[in-house]
């Protein structure tokens, strides 16, 4: 099912997306190695995310507890404040996430750019962000009235 | 790794034509010999002069009859895995310097500017490289840098990611000491003085042993003397930061943690061996790269500190 971004239904599914552990087709395309560094940043992880359309002003928050993402909420640019870290992006670069574009360089090249938060902490768990973002990614979705099909 | 004045010399003072005669151990010796005394950064600039190279004056023709005849597909595989590291990690630090140009003294800045010429022409380099030997597809140098992107690990986005956001902590203030330190602490400290040199040792040791590749031996040798001044710089930088606030040492050590917690998500298997090196050697190789900088500029580690750096993983790409 195809859901609007920014919306209950969509940051639901995202919630469930950055929840689920990686499948098999996903983990072997990289090595053990990879996932078990991943693991060991997200045990007892504790943290949260807004992420951020600034163009619509909308404001995707995500909240983890012991690993887990106990939530997601669209919130207003105040409780985005408050979030640990905080990511923007405009609607092309969203379009690209949910085209598949690779989420790490998206990061690097600041389509995704880290807007606050301790860059230093952030950092020490960047490939299990960059799998949550990707993550994100899968979830069809449509960007305006695009339609993105999940890759 | 030592080497004796007259190979330092040849070293200094070769041609672009001549520097295809120099041995990447006597370019890191060259490099790790000034470490000690430091030189200022007019004395970098007047050498930046003096050892400039034309990137447009290299010969690739050998190279792509080596590419193509002589190399097999397992060499091709993992040199071109760890040169791609090296294509897109000039070319990030190439965009990622001048906010640094911003601060610090009018020495540093003019020093600086060689820098960031020097990491343009090392990107063009390596676009050469990609069209001409590798025959990769692209009209322009983005065109050409997506092309080799897929080859890059995943964990490419951690020393590099760090750097564009410490990047852009020093946009919003360019004198801050703090974030100058940590911006230099994986610039020059990490990403060039122990990923960019231990991917030179390896790809120009094989070339050299093998006989393969002389285009790329000279063009990446003479990019090895040029990261000879990078390092020098950075590792001045740093000291001469610790040196007046000896509590900016700290922030060389958050964010040594860092990236050494990043370095162990390896997510790719590099064929080492097919280049002539073990996953082992190339271990040692990375932890004698960062031992000896913090030894030779005299910044003090703390034990848990150490303890990451004898767990370094090999991770392989520079800039």
């Amino acid at each position: 099912m195809t859901v609007q971004l920014f919306t209950p239904a969509w940051a639901e599914a995202v919630r469930v997306a950055v929840d689920a552990e990686p499948d098999d087709e996903l983990r072997a395309g990289k090595l053990p190695t990879y996932w078990e560094w991943i693991e060991r940043a997200r045990d007892g992880y504790a943290a949260s995310w807004a992420l951020t359309d600034p163009a619509r002003s909308a404001h995707l928050l995500l909240e983890w507890k012991d690993g887990r993402c106990v939530a997601a909420s669209l919130v207003d640019a105040e409780q985005a404040a408050r979030a640990t870290y905080a990511l923007s992006a405009n609607r092309e670069a969203w379009r690209d996430l949910l085209a598949g574009a690779d989420a790490g360089r998206l990061l690097m090249t600041r389509k995704f750019a880290l807007q606050r938060g301790n860059v230093l902490q952030f950092f020490r768990g960047v490939y299990f962000v960059v799998e949550a973002l990707g993550a994100i990614g899968r979830v069809p979705a449509t960007v305006d009235n695009d339609v993105v099909a999940a890759c | 790794m030592t080497s004796t004045r007259s190979e330092q010399d040849a070293v200094a003072n070769s041609s672009l034509a001549e520097i295809r005669d120099v041995d990447i151990d006597d370019v890191l010796a060259y490099l790790h010999a000034d470490l000690k005394r430091l030189p200022d950064y007019l004395d970098l600039y007047r050498r930046y002069l003096r050892q400039r190279w034309d990137v447009y004056e290299l010969d690739f023709t050998t190279d792509a009859v080596d590419w193509q005849q002589r190399m097999t597909q397992e060499e091709r595989d993992a040199f071109i895995a760890i040169s791609s590291g090296f294509h897109h990690g000039e070319r990030q630090v190439e965009i990622e310097l001048p906010v640094f140009m911003l601060g610090g003294s009018e020495e540093l800045k003019i020093y600086m500017s060689s820098q960031i010429e020097d990491e343009a022409r090392h990107t063009i380099f390596f676009d050469r490289f990609y069209r001409e030997v590798v025959g990769m597809p692209g009209t322009t140098v983005e065109e050409v840098l997506d092309a080799s992107y897929p080859y890059i690990g995943e964990t490419f986005v951690g020393p590099f990611g760090l750097l564009a956001c410490q990047a852009d902590e020093l946009r919003r203030d360019p004198e801050d000491p703090a974030a100058r330190v940590r911006y230099g602490t994986t610039y020059f400290l990490w990403i060039e003085g122990v990923l960019a040199l231990s991917v030179m040792k390896i790809t120009l040791s094989y070339c050299r042993n093998r006989g393969f590749l002389p285009g790329y031996y000279t063009g990446f040798t003479a990019t090895c003397r040029d990261e000879a001044r990078h390092v020098q710089g950075g590792m001045r930088f740093l000291r001469d930061s610790v040196r007046s606030d000896p509590a900016l040492l700290l922030e060389i050590h958050e964010t040594l943690r860092t990236i050494l917690s990043m370095n162990g998500a390896v997510s790719r298997r590099l064929a080492l061996e097919s280049l002539g090196w073990t996953p082992e050697e190339v271990r040692r190789l990375m932890i004698r790269q960062l031992s000896m900088k913090l030894s030779d500029v005299g910044i003090d580690i703390p034990p848990d500190i150490q303890e990451q750096i004898q767990k370094i993983e090999p991770e392989l790409a520079g800039g």
